[in-house]
């Protein structure tokens, strides 16, 4: 029997591990930030073309290149390991015990992978932004925000939003339960770059408020992935996780 | 003093309580949609879909609606697939009641009117008959009957409405202590799993599963010769948009309410938590959705309500209580259980009674199906592969009971359930009978001790679709299959590698229908 404490929805759902495992990984990345000011993380590059050269960078065997790479997963680690409770626990019910701990392994695994591949893309957006800004007079940070904004709104990001929170369907035994939770890994981090990635833009294009707009949008999407499904629509309600606030807010008074 | 709703069935001869019931509605039926304490906004509450309406001639094309009808909110409000299940169908029956009575008393009727109830109990086959005064379509006087609809099909299409025992079992509800279970958990709790405010979901507690579907779709139906997948051809019953327009509906809910008073006087068991057979004390069931349960008065002004405000039913707001919440077969299932487990009978009480819960709840996969079940008009046949090291560790437990001693604290033999995952379909007036481990070419008819149950299609089409809230998750049903694993166990048959499940139509089915079970898993827990 697990005990029934009354805890406010975002508190209950989260895992405690994973919450641990992503403060120590901002730690290390408020740590990090001021001791390396030359790796070159999250920091725009001028174009696609350096972005290419960025990315083989990272993967180079460079030590600054791999440092860099380390930042990168260390800063995805931070943002998405809290988001990563709800599917972990659903694909701990649908394995096997004895796998368990290699289901959840392979799910992260091919879920870090996604963030990965898409790293040296999403890098190479501000810099596009910043061609788009000189070519509109506005400031690339405005630019992001109006993104941004269009998408929180947009009926496709609810939709997707909602997928996360289907039950996946996985095999239980041998070969298709690896194949299967690989799967439930890449598709989960696909949505979740497509969910979270236009927001990435602000802090991308403010580097003077990098790690604290990063944080705050951490603790953000965490609330709107926690906020319940919602029939696909243009909506106002556009601040990640604006729904859940109150009922925070009510635990709190 | 309380008002008392009724038991239909046992209503003395001359009683009024469904003469009043009939005035009422003849007076809400009158009244536009654009008015809150209409029959037919009462109805849209629980669900509306404007052109089915149309369709079947309850809805006025040329008429400006108050609320969108494609929206969830005053409109589609009706929680399933939640833990809000019961106490928002509570909060959307008092309205209703109310709204009534209002009516009746202004009509000259009397003060202390109430909402009668179906009580069809499995143990008295009479009760399960369709009640009379709804079954026929004019009245001794030749004017219409308002507890008529001409869209109830039954079983079969005919209109016969036949329900089966096994149909609508309520012995499982009084075995089921916990009220609620975690998302993360199976959905085997009495009244659904944790969810946000919810229209439609896969999270059904064990009462909204059974009895409460069935009831749905046995009543609703399709009409015979039909293609269910249309919705017009279902029966009103038979969906969430259409079903509140039937006069039954209310008293099937009353019942389904009345149920969860009788659950809570369900004796507490020593192994059972201490929470047991009692309403979640958690304030996210409590107090919230804040603003979301928003209910009609009868002066056309709306409120809102929640779980903590519904909970006595005595209390002047609800001013109501059940002729009968007495539990039916209820009985020493646990010490029964330990006897055909092997413990001597004169030791099984003594064991039940010396058993403790586990110190902590766990679930284990213990077998599942390898892809998605397509389910036919003719019996469907699926097989859930079993994972011999669990099957081993269920066996090894339950052989270990018979050497217990008669006073030990050990926790309770385990459950076994079968559970049907992502349940999509193109209908919702569906239903199977499931078996288990059925002997090859056997008759299913005459193997009641392998029917698992049944599966329910209510609320299945709107969980399926997948521009839907729930991304066509499909539903979630749960099976108690424990009885027929021990027997396997004690034949020898633990130890095979799958076992077979079959899926036998209750009603009729189209050639064209996709109803899926996406996948059976088999589970056991201990507690």
């Amino acid at each position: 029997m697990s005990p029934h404490v009354p805890l406010p929805t975002p508190l209950r759902q989260a895992s405690p591990v994973l919450l641990f495992a992503s403060l120590c990984c901002w730690l290390l990345l408020a740590a990090g930030s001021e001791g390396l000011p030359s790796v070159a993380l999250c920091s725009p590059s001028p174009t696609l073309v350096t972005a290419g050269a960025a990315f083989s960078t990272i993967y180079g065997l460079s030590a600054t290149a791999m440092l860099a790479a380390l930042f990168w997963i260390l800063m995805v680690a931070a943002m998405t390991a809290p988001q990563l409770a709800q599917p972990i626990s659903q694909l701990r019910l649908r394995s096997l015990v004895q796998r368990r701990g290699r289901s959840a392994g392979l799910f992260a695994a091919a879920y870090l992978l996604v963030w990965i591949a898409v790293g040296p893309i999403l890098l190479a957006v501000p810099n596009a932004m910043t061609v788009l800004a000189q070519a509109t007079a506005l400031p690339a940070f405005v630019i992001a925000v109006a993104i941004a904004v269009l998408w929180q709104a947009a009926p496709l990001r609810q939709g997707m939003l909602n997928r996360c929170h289907r039950v996946p369907n996985l095999s239980a035994f041998g070969a298709a339960a690896d194949r299967d939770c690989i799967r439930f890994g890449l598709t989960h981090g696909l949505l979740c770059t497509a969910i979270c990635a236009p927001a990435m833009l602000l802090p991308l294009t403010a580097p003077a408020f990098h790690l604290p707009l990063m944080f705050a949008l951490s603790v953000a999407l965490q609330l709107e992935r926690l906020a319940p499904p919602r029939p696909p629509r243009w909506t106002w309600r556009i601040l990640p996780g604006q729904a859940v606030v109150p009922v925070l807010f009510r635990w709190i008074r | 003093m309380a008002r008392v709703r009724k038991d239909v069935w046992q209503l003395p001869a001359g009683d009024k309580t469904l003469f009043w019931y009939g005035e009422a509605i003849r007076e809400l039926q009158t009244r536009s949609i654009t008015d809150i304490t209409s029959w037919w906004s009462l109805a849209a509450m629980h669900g509306i879909d404007r052109q089915l309406w149309i369709d079947l001639g309850y809805l006025d094309a040329s008429v400006t609606l108050p609320f969108d009808p494609d929206a969830l909110g005053f409109w589609n409000q009706c929680q399933h697939g939640s833990w809000y299940f019961l106490p928002w169908h509570r909060a959307y029956l008092a309205a209703f009641e109310a709204i009534l009575l209002d009516v009746i008393v202004k009509k000259g009727g009397p003060a202390d009117w109430a909402l009668p109830y179906w009580n069809y109990d499995p143990t008295k086959p009479d009760t399960l008959k369709f009640p009379t005064a709804f079954a026929p379509e004019l009245l001794d006087d030749g004017s219409k009957n308002p507890l008529w609809v001409k869209e109830r099909y039954g079983r079969r299409g005919n209109g016969v409405i036949s329900i089966r025992a096994s149909d609508i079992p309520v012995s499982p509800l009084w075995q089921e202590p916990e009220f609620f279970n975690e998302p993360q958990d199976l959905p085997t709790s009495f009244g659904g799993t944790r969810t946000a405010f919810s229209h439609g979901g896969s999270g059904a507690g064990l009462l909204e599963q059974r009895p409460h579907g069935p009831v749905h779709v046995l009543v609703g139906g399709t009409k015979e010769g039909t293609d269910p997948d249309i919705a017009k051809n279902n029966g009103l019953m038979a969906m969430f948009e259409t079903a509140g327009i039937d006069p039954i509906f209310w008293l099937h809910h009353s019942n389904i309410d009345r149920l969860w008073e009788s659950w809570l006087t369900v004796r507490r068991h020593p192994s059972d938590p201490a929470d047991a057979y009692k309403n979640p004390t958690d304030t996210d069931w409590l107090n919230e959705p804040a603003g979301q349960f928003v209910m009609p008065r009868p002066d056309g002004t709306t409120f809102t309500t929640t779980a903590a405000k519904v909970l006595n039913t005595k209390a002047p707001e609800l001013n109501y209580e059940y002729q009968d919440i007495s539990v039916p077969g209820q009985q020493q299932v646990l010490a029964a259980r330990l006897g055909r487990l092997g413990v001597a009978p004169t030791d099984a009480n003594n064991l039940a009674g010396a058993m403790t819960m586990a110190a902590q709840k766990s679930t284990e996969l213990v077998g599942e199906s390898s892809a998605a079940i397509r389910l036919a008009a003719t019996p469907t046949d699926a097989r859930v592969q079993l994972d011999s090291a669990a099957t081993g560790k269920l066996s090894a437990k339950l052989s270990s009971i018979r050497s217990l001693a008669p006073a030990s604290a050990a926790p309770a033999p385990d459950r076994v359930y079968l559970v049907l995952e992502n349940v999509t379909s193109t209908t919702d007036a569906g239903m199977f009978d499931v078996y288990v481990n059925l002997p090859k070419d056997a008759n299913p008819a005459q193997h009641p001790e392998n029917h698992a149950g049944v599966l329910s299609l209510f609320g299945a089409r709107a969980a399926s679709q997948a521009g839907g809230p729930h991304a066509g998750a499909g539903l979630t049903q749960t099976l108690d299959i424990t009885d027929i694993v021990d027997a396997m166990h004690l034949s020898g048959q633990l130890n095979a590698q799958a076992v077979d499940v079959k899926f036998v139509p209750q009603t009729p089915i189209s050639a064209g229908s996709k109803i899926d079970v996406g996948r059976l898993r088999v589970y056991r827990q201990s507690r």
